[in-house]
């Protein structure tokens, strides 16, 4: 058994043209003896000669106009798409700033507390202005995701939940918000 | 001129490829086409599916060419594309067999047999196997092309399916049996 399988293992080899001279006399006197190997031997050989002479094909005439035209296609619509991504860039840079403008301002003393307590007067005011901010950072986590790839839309609604609820947390818990803010409301 | 396969000036129009010379990568095109498009053709049995998977083929390798390393061979690198991309189609389950009375098929034949009817027979001949090639698995199926219609070694077959050597010349052995029992089933051995 183990030599049927090391002739198989020559029969291989020899039609891969890998198989040295003495191997191949080794295979060739066991074919004379082995009817098993040597009805293997020629349905082997007769596939591998039928392999060999299946004709080589060609794609046809214009084949390499074709590519080309495909590649040119594929080119406009990349640079087409470079165009709207340099375009939501822009937005999204845009969107940052205001969405940076808003959270910093009440906290870093660039506005008149007063002003802040007087747009916010009591918790419903406060809660319209975060749906407001969070609606700016839903689109502006949404466009620089789009920049950047496909932006998935549950990405950019957690990613600007959890800003809004800093910002609730950081303005409504300020003390110039807090007293008249939120006693005002409730 | 035309371009050699892996000949002296192929590096040179790969790099004017690389900057974006679409002529120079036409001139890859030319020549590799037939390579590309014959495997595509014996892994998917079907003229217009080998067709449209060899233009694939190009556009990836024309968006990758970046990735190129000059070190590898080209054709290698190339057919590593097309036999990814046609493996890939195959996963997807396509409904149907392949189809055998393609029209293409007998214009494209690059046979130099001159009497129609030693063109018939081989003709028939190919298709016997195009029939049993499809019945092998992807993986077989491809390191059979590549052996056979992309003449190929074994070690730059396993540099392509990311297979070691020893699997490739397991797969080349099985995916030979089969077709030797297949084809012996029906005709008798000259």
């Amino acid at each position: 058994m183990t030599e049927h399988l090391e002739m198989i293992a020559y029969m291989q080899s020899a039609l891969d043209g890998a198989l040295d001279d003495a191997a191949r006399r080794l295979l060739d006197a066991h074919l004379e003896t082995c009817a098993l190997c040597a009805r293997e031997w020629k349905a082997l050989h007769a596939t591998h000669r039928q392999l060999s002479s299946s004709p080589r094909l060609s794609a046809g005439s214009g084949f390499t106009a074709r590519v080309l035209a495909r590649i040119a296609a594929d080119q406009r619509r990349e640079r087409a798409r470079s165009s709207r991504v340099y375009r939501l860039m822009f937005v999204a840079v845009i969107l940052g700033v205001v969405s940076a403008v808003l959270l910093l301002a009440p906290l870093a003393g660039l506005a008149d507390p007063a002003v802040w307590a007087g747009m916010i007067p009591d918790t419903l005011a406060l809660l319209s202005v975060a749906a407001a901010w969070l609606t700016i950072l839903m689109t502006f986590v949404r466009v620089a995701l789009e920049a950047v790839g496909d932006g998935p839309l549950l990405v950019a609604l957690i990613m600007a939940l959890g800003l809004t609820m800093v910002w609730i947390r950081l303005v409504g818990g300020a003390d110039a918000f807090k007293r008249p803010a939120l006693a005002n409301g409730g | 001129m035309e371009l050699v396969a892996g000949g002296a000036d192929e590096a040179a129009v790969i790099a004017h490829a690389r900057r974006g010379d679409t002529n120079a990568f036409g001139r890859l095109v030319q020549c590799y086409q037939s390579s590309v498009y014959n495997l595509a053709f014996r892994m998917l049995g079907d003229g217009s599916e080998a067709e449209d998977a060899a233009q694939e083929t190009f556009l990836r390798a024309y968006r990758q060419l970046g990735s190129y390393q000059p070190a590898r061979k080209f054709a290698t690198w190339l057919l590593s594309i097309a036999a990814h991309y046609c493996i890939d189609q195959l996963r997807r389950a396509r409904a149907g067999g392949p189809s055998l009375d393609d029209a293409a098929w007998h214009d494209t034949l690059m046979s130099a047999a001159p009497e129609p009817e030693a063109i018939i027979l081989e003709r028939e001949r190919s298709l016997d196997v195009q029939a049993l090639l499809q019945t092998l698995p992807a993986s077989y199926r491809a390191v059979l092309a590549l052996r056979y219609w992309s003449d190929l070694s074994i070690a730059e077959i396993a540099g392509i399916t990311g297979d070691s050597e020893g699997a490739v010349k397991v797969k080349l052995f099985r995916a030979r049996q089969v077709l030797a029992h297949s084809l012996t089933q029906d005709t008798v051995l000259p």
